[in-house]
Parts: C-alpha cells; sequence; structure tokens
C-alpha cells in the first residue's frame, strides 16, 4: 500500500522550465515525508516549544549563546577532519587555530573569541565532504524528532555523530571516566545533543514561530531551505543560490515581446 | 522538532531575511572590492543604490526614540523605490503568471508586496544595533548585478545577505534576496507552486490577503500603502 502511494508521488527532478521546485532536489517520498513533518511539528507544539520556553526562562540569553557556542567547539574536530578531507588545509589552519583558541582563552570553549580575533569559522560536515567529490544529495528524508535530511547528509550526519560521541566529546569520556555502561553513555551522548539542540531551539523561538506563520506551505518552505542551503554549502558558495539560473530569473524570456515594459506595482 | 542542520544552516538565514529587515542594515563601509574595470563601470549604479538605501534605512532605524510604526512605514517606502515587485512577482509565479489577466496581475502583486512589506518589515528591534557590510558586488549573466553583504554583529553576526539587481527601464532594482545562498525567490516559488498544483490563483491570492490581514491586525494605525 505504501509503495503503491510512493508510485504515485511524480518525482520532482523532471519539472518543465519555470516549473518551480525542480532544484529544490528529489522528494520522492513527499507524501510519507508530509506525514513524519506533521508528527514532528506537533511533536514541537505540545513539548519542544514548552520545552524551550521552560528553558528560555531559566537561562538568560547570554547563557545561552555561551552553551550554543560550547556545542559548536565541542563540533569543531569534525569540522577539523572534513576540513582535511577535502584538501582544503586553509580551513584547516584557521579552524585549528579556533579550537586552541577558544579552548585556552575561551574558557574551554564557552567563549567564542576566536570570532572576535577574526579567525573564520568554517562549516564543513561529512555529508558536504561527500558533496565535495561528487555524490548527489539522494532523495529528501524527513526524519521523525529530528527533521530535514537528504540521504546523504543523513549517512554523513551518522558518521559524524558517531565521531564526536566516540572519540572528542569531553562529557562523553567524562561519563566514561565514571565506569558509565554503554548503554549510559549513549544516554548521556543523546542527552548531551538533546540538550544542544533544546538550546538551540530556544535561541531562535522566534524565527521559527514567524517563519511557520509566514509560510505558504511550511513543508516545502522547510524543503527549499534545507536543499538550497546545504548545496550552497558543500558549493561554498553563499552569495548567490545553486540554481539553473536561467530558469529562476530569465524564465520571463518566453514571455510575448514588449511585456518586460509591464508595471504592475505603481499604486 | 527540527534539526540542528535545518535551524543552524537555513531558516535562521530566512528568518533573518527579508525586504527591510536586511535592506534596512545593509550598511556600507566603502567599496573595499576590486572588481575589472569593464565590470566596475556596471556594479557601480546598483552597488551605490544599496548602500544608499542602507544608510538611509541605518538613519531611521537609529532613531529609536520615535515609535516603532512610523519607522516601519518609512523603511517600507524606501524598500518600496528600490524593490522590482512586478519582475519578483513574475518570477515567483513563473510560468503561471502568463495564464493571468493584467487585472489579477495587478491584484497580485499589489498582495505580494504588501505581504512581503508586512511580514519582514516590523522586525525591527532585532537589528538595533546591527552593521552590515558591503563586501563585493559582481556581473552576473546578461548583466544582472549581485551586491554582496555581510551582518556585523547582533544575533545574526556573519551572515551573507546579497541582492540581485536587475536595470529595467533604466532604473536598477532588487530582483532576489540571497541568504546564505538560499533565495527568497526560490522559496516562495516552490511554495506558491505547491498552493497552485492544488488550487487556483484565486487561492493564492486569497491565501496572501488572509496573511496580510493577519499580519496587519497588531498595528492598530494601519500603515499607509
Amino acid at each position: 500500500m505504501l509503495l503503491l502511494a510512493l508510485a504515485l508521488v511524480p518525482l520532482s527532478g523532471c519539472a518543465t522550465r519555470g516549473d518551480g521546485p525542480d532544484w529544490s532536489g528529489p522528494d520522492p517520498l513527499e507524501r510519507a515525508n508530509r506525514g513524519v513533518f506533521a508528527f514532528n511539528e506537533w511533536l514541537d507544539r505540545w513539548l519542544l516549544e514548552p520545552a524551550s520556553t521552560a528553558w528560555d526562562f531559566v537561562l538568560p540569553d547570554v547563557a545561552q549563546t555561551s552553551l550554543d557556542d560550547f556545542f559548536g567547539h565541542l563540533n569543531m574536530p569534525i569540522v577539523l577532519a572534513n576540513d582535511v578531507l577535502q584538501g582544503k588545509p586553509i580551513a584547516a589552519f584557521e579552524d585549528l587555530a579556533r579550537i586552541t583558541h577558544n579552548t585556552v582563552f575561551g574558557f574551554g570553549g564557552f567563549y567564542d573569541i576566536a570570532t572576535d580575533l577574526g579567525i573564520p569559522e568554517n562549516d564543513e560536515d561529512f555529508g558536504q565532504t561527500l558533496g565535495y567529490y561528487g555524490v548527489p544529495p539522494g532523495p529528501y528524508l524527513m526524519v521523525p524528532i529530528l527533521g530535514p535530511y537528504s540521504l546523504r547528509d543523513g549517512i554523513g550526519e551518522i558518521i559524524d555523530t558517531t565521531a564526536t560521541g566516540y572519540l572528542y566529546s569531553p562529557i562523553w569520556q567524562s561519563a566514561a571516566t565514571l565506569n558509565f555502561s554503554t548503554g549510559e553513555l549513549w544516554g548521556v551522548s543523546i542527552g548531551q545533543k538533546g540538550l544542544e539542540l533544546l538550546n538551540l531551539r530556544t535561541i531562535f523561538d522566534e524565527e521559527l514561530e514567524e517563519s511557520r506563520k509566514d509560510a505558504f506551505d511550511y513543508y516545502i518552505f522547510v524543503r527549499n531551505a534545507y536543499l538550497q542551503s546545504r548545496a550552497a554549502k558543500v558549493a561554498d558558495q553563499s552569495d548567490a543560490p545553486v540554481v539553473d539560473e536561467d530558469d529562476l530569473y530569465f524564465f520571463e524570456d518566453d514571455f510575448e515581446e514588449g511585456e518586460e515594459e509591464e508595471d504592475y506595482d505603481d499604486f | 522538532m527540527i534539526s540542528e542542520h535545518a535551524i543552524r544552516g537555513m531558516p535562521r538565514r530566512v528568518f533573518a531575511s527579508g525586504l527591510t529587515a536586511l535592506v534596512a542594515v545593509a550598511f556600507a563601509f566603502g567599496p573595499a572590492v576590486v572588481v575589472a574595470d569593464d565590470d566596475a563601470a556596471l556594479v557601480a549604479a546598483p552597488r551605490q543604490i544599496i548602500d544608499d538605501a542602507a544608510s538611509q534605512i541605518v538613519a531611521v532605524l537609529a532613531r529609536t526614540e520615535e515609535p516603532a510604526e512610523q519607522r516601519v512605514s518609512e523603511i517600507e517606502e524606501i524598500a518600496h523605490e528600490i524593490f522590482d515587485f512586478t519582475t519578483m512577482s513574475k518570477l515567483v509565479l513563473a510560468r503561471n503568471w502568463r495564464t493571468l489577466d493584467k487585472p489579477k496581475r495587478a491584484e497580485f502583486v499589489r498582495e505580494f508586496k504588501t505581504h512581503l512589506s508586512r511580514t519582514y518589515g516590523t522586525r525591527l528591534d532585532r537589528f538595533d544595533d546591527v552593521d552590515v557590510e558591503v563586501y563585493g558586488s559582481q556581473v552576473e549573466v546578461r548583466n544582472d548585478v549581485t551586491v554582496k553583504t555581510r551582518i556585523v554583529g547582533g544575533q545574526f553576526d556573519g551572515a551573507e545577505i546579497s541582492y540581485r539587481l536587475r536595470n529595467r527601464k533604466d532604473a536598477w532594482k532588487i530582483i532576489d534576496v540571497v541568504i546564505e545562498g538560499v533565495s527568497l525567490v526560490s522559496n516562495y516559488r516552490t511554495q506558491f507552486a505547491s498552493v497552485l498544483n492544488g488550487g487556483t490563483i484565486d487561492d493564492l491570492i486569497t491565501k496572501l490577503k488572509d496573511k496580510n490581514f493577519v499580519v496587519d491586525q497588531p498595528e492598530p494605525a494601519k500603515a499607509d500603502g
């Protein structure tokens, strides 16, 4: 039954010129994804949003930013590793400098002094590394609780997260020295990730609410923004969208003569 | 719930986006990028437009003692001068534009313009102490020009916002805003395509009107428009 439903969903990769969604990537599982998305929205409304409100009440904004900086700091070895995997020596040096400065002068990562010092922050992960070497994003997946992924970037995230949890996280390491069992260690890892996401969600609570309210089709809004953002990151190109320019900006060449002179906003 | 990628990577840019808020703070620290001579002449005008609009808007933002509503409507006026809403409407509707007669087109452009203004024009507080640096510009295919800016300070520190401008009828106007690689036009186009897939243009215009009405609600004194 599910397969039948999937077969009926048109592949969005073959839209005609000017049709719109085709640059945002294939979404052959749209129907199932929308179901998961609805669940995630429900979960957010009834669990995560109230939790965020509580967290915001408990923790001052400065502390939220500091905590976010710290989680970013914990992730930096992953960024560094992916700089190296993509053969980007300058980025690697920058990120190495960032790690050492924030560790030594940034209170172990709770204050992002590297940014104050003008050290650029690079954003790399294993999904981007795969993309860098030509792996396409593959189908778009809406994952329960975790949100949007492409197949490629989901696999990348699993690899990154596993590597972080096992090898680098001071939280994990200190838990390990307390003779926690493997199951408990995973609990610590999940708790750490949960805290990171809750904190992040709290910081952007207002924006989340607004984008949800403003959207005409929130599922599409998230999908388009996610896939375009990921494509831009793989290409290290943040000043122009990774799209078919002719389609996005010049499709009106198909219009009849003289129409480009028209104006409809003189009021 | 939405993943870390989603929050950290994308909607924050999109949220931060928008008409007023972003134009709002586009602040020039002078031309910083050396371009080829041919291109220099072409990008000069559009770059100047972003610079000028930005400093005007920053001046308005700085008058924090005045009521927000008044400042919003002043910023809207500036934005209305530098955005090409007709072209943006064409781009977001894509092939659907062709199926509309002139009155319907005018109606759509009016509502879409109001939507962009109302949606993004009312969020000044987050941009109180923010500067924007214009760090580059480049000529695109068929002589569109991209002017690149970066937010300095505040919640969206470091976010990159580019404006794509097009010369039509001897005037350079913005046709797209790109936040960290995510195009505003494409984001609306995909959403509108989805609405139009299951409905008519009238349904879409009704949705726009509903949203405009709701966004209008918190403002007792309706801004001129």
